[in-house]
């Protein structure tokens, strides 16, 4: 009966009760949507960078990521190439020469990372054909082939099959000067990694840095992420002049964006409560108010406490089950017709792009996020039901009764 | 049968330096299936009388035995079940919870009595039938009139056979038939189920109706009569 009751009672002013269980759908889908919706940012960007940029582990020789400087190679290489060629787990590796050189056309000049490449496991570990605007990636004849990025080739005011050439210090300290040409143009999305990048085969870079094949960058891409830490552990025992690093260690800026995602989620769904809490305090108490003969008169006829409280909470329950589910429901819907039709940031592409995202955003879902929400919701409620009903008992059912 | 002994009641409140003594020493009592109105000028202290018998306000000093239970001695939560098992209550307005039916009142505090359901059903059919709302059993309060409002709520007093109703103006919102009606009734099932009914009134017709006429004034009984016939 009491269930009844509250059921009931919340639909006698039906206009008040529906202004707040709107405002409970409209805050947890807001809630909801935006966490899903950044996420979908966030994740995108973890997967860009994983999928094109960094991998998910990267080995180096310990000091190379200090200085930078080309004589810095993995030691015992092969060793790990075993290790990557064994393991089921690992998609795809690419074994890099990397140095840091200028790259100068007549017109202009760059400073650039230079990444001397297998073309097929490159492709298979970062997909860099599928990036190719213009051009080529790579062409079978023909040496000294170079794959710069648009932002370059503006740069340095240069198009397809110009010259351009670098400038570096070998492994052995010399500096060292070779000219090449541009066979392909790419583009990644990620501007700042466009500008920071370029790619020529191993083959023609070995000779000129004089490594004798000794890659200065391992990066590894897996199948299955969650084996990461566990492959991170085993490669790190190969050699300890190397350092074995995942694509949260790589970018730092990265990891310290994620939390911080998680920190400002978690401002934004506490707000969102603290409203939602104000709100059903706010309508309860006008509920009790209005009642108070009625709540005097069934506290006279032998309501007890126990059961008024027990009926006031369900009301209160009540208004946010009715809510919650809806609202929530609203957000999963939209975040499943978003996710798969994508939200285009107009007018915010370049500066996204220079963050490296992306300007089309496809919110996710994160269904421990849904859970946790929902449990808030119930938390919030039956902690806002609190004070209404510690009013409602402590009504005198004699003076409430003639209450005018 | 004594139902109800009231001892040297008294009930003072405190107004600024002011002492005033709602109730002032009262000896009363009511023997099973009394028909008792209370009536007195406003201020008299019937109200307070009334809330106190009923258990809605403990006495400043002497005693209330229903039953041969103290019922001075109850704390505020024994009060409630006491109430619950031992008095029904018709008031002059909001009696009824507007969300449930007719039925469903009447049912109410035979449920949180835990009455079973057989019982309640059959005794709910039963009371409604006899204050003429069989055929209203599904209707919500706001659809009734005030005197059918009433008569629901009288029903719902009488549901789980309670030791007395207390009733607190229960015409002053009625017109003459509605009142003669709620009266008609109230005699009718005082005689059948033989529940002491006590009264606090104004209304001259429910003065004319009662067996017993206490005047109170100034928070004393003034005068005590028993009406033959």
């Amino acid at each position: 009966m009491l269930l009844k009751i509250a059921w009931r009672n919340i639909w006698r002013n039906r206009t008040r009760s529906l202004i707040i269980i709107i405002a409970i759908m409209l805050g947890l889908w807001a809630g909801v949507f935006l966490t899903g919706f950044s996420w979908g940012m966030y994740d995108s960007r973890i997967e860009s960078l994983i999928a094109n940029e960094s991998s998910h582990l990267q080995i180096h020789n310990e000091k190379f990521r200090q200085e930078y400087m080309s004589k810095h190679v993995i030691q015992d290489a092969e060793q790990y190439e075993e290790i990557l060629d064994k393991d089921e787990n690992v998609e795809a590796y690419s074994s890099r020469l990397v140095v840091n050189a200028m790259v100068a056309s007549s017109r202009s000049s760059s400073g650039i990372r230079v990444s001397g490449v297998d073309t097929t496991a490159e492709n298979q570990t970062t997909a860099l054909n599928e990036k190719v605007v213009e051009g080529d990636y790579f062409l079978p004849r023909g040496r000294n082939q170079i794959l710069v990025s648009q932002k370059t080739a503006d740069k340095l005011k240069l198009g397809l099959r110009k010259k351009l050439v670098i400038t570096f210090t070998d492994t052995q300290g010399e500096l060292v000067s070779a000219s090449f040409r541009i066979v392909g143009i790419f583009k990644s999305g990620n501007s700042a990694y466009d500008e920071m990048n370029a790619f020529v085969q191993k083959k023609d870079l070995d000779p000129l840095l004089k490594s004798n094949g000794q890659p200065q960058e391992i990066a590894v891409l897996l199948k299955d992420d969650r084996q990461m830490e566990a492959l991170q552990s085993e490669l790190q025992t190969v050699n300890s002049t190397s350092k074995v690093e995942n694509w949260r260690e790589l970018d730092p800026l990265m990891e310290y964006a994620i939390d911080s995602f998680d920190s400002s989620m978690q401002v934004i769904i506490g707000i969102i409560m603290l409203a939602l809490a104000f709100g059903i305090v706010n309508t309860m108490l006008m509920s009790i108010m209005d009642r108070v003969r009625e709540i005097g008169m069934l506290m006279a006829i032998g309501l007890n406490k126990a059961k008024l409280f027990v009926m006031i909470m369900l009301e209160t329950l009540f208004l946010s089950l009715v809510g919650a589910p809806l609202g929530m429901l609203l957000a999963f819907i939209t975040i499943l017709i978003t996710g798969k039709t994508g939200i285009v940031l107009k007018g915010m592409e370049s500066g996204l792009e220079m963050m490296g995202f992306s300007s089309v955003v496809y919110p996710a879902l994160l269904p421990d996020q849904f859970v946790k929400i929902g449990i808030m919701v119930l938390i919030v409620t039956f902690l806002a039901a609190i004070f209404p009903i510690i009013k409602a008992i402590r009504l005198d059912p004699a003076k409430a009764i003639r209450k005018v | 049968m004594k139902v109800i002994e009231i001892q040297n009641l008294h009930r003072h409140f405190q107004d600024g330096d002011q002492e005033i003594k709602a109730v002032n020493g009262v000896d009363l009592s009511f023997e099973k299936g009394e028909f008792a109105a209370i009536v007195g000028p406003s201020g008299s202290g019937k109200t307070t009388l009334l809330n106190m018998i009923g258990g809605l306000d403990q006495p400043s000093k002497g005693q209330i035995m229903v039953d041969g239970e103290n019922m001075s001695e109850l704390s505020p939560n024994q009060l409630i079940d006491f109430r619950l098992r031992n008095i029904g209550f018709v008031f002059q307005a909001y009696n009824l919870i507007p969300v449930l039916t007719a039925e469903e009142n009447v049912e109410f505090t035979m449920l949180l009595q835990k009455r079973p359901a057989e019982e309640r059903t059959a005794r709910t059919k039963e009371l409604l039938t006899k204050i003429g709302l069989g055929d209203r059993m599904k209707n919500r309060p706001g659809k009734l009139s005030g005197g059918q409002q009433q008569r629901v709520a009288v029903a719902r007093a009488l549901a789980p056979k309670p030791k007395f109703i207390l009733a607190d103006e229960p015409t002053a919102n009625l017109d003459s038939k509605s009142t003669e009606n709620l009266l008609d009734i109230m005699a009718e099932l005082n005689q059948e189920e033989g529940v002491t009914f006590i009264f606090s009134t104004h209304d001259q017709r429910v003065i004319d109706r009662a067996k017993r006429i206490i005047t109170l004034e100034d928070g004393k009984i003034v005068s005590d009569e028993r009406v033959e016939g």
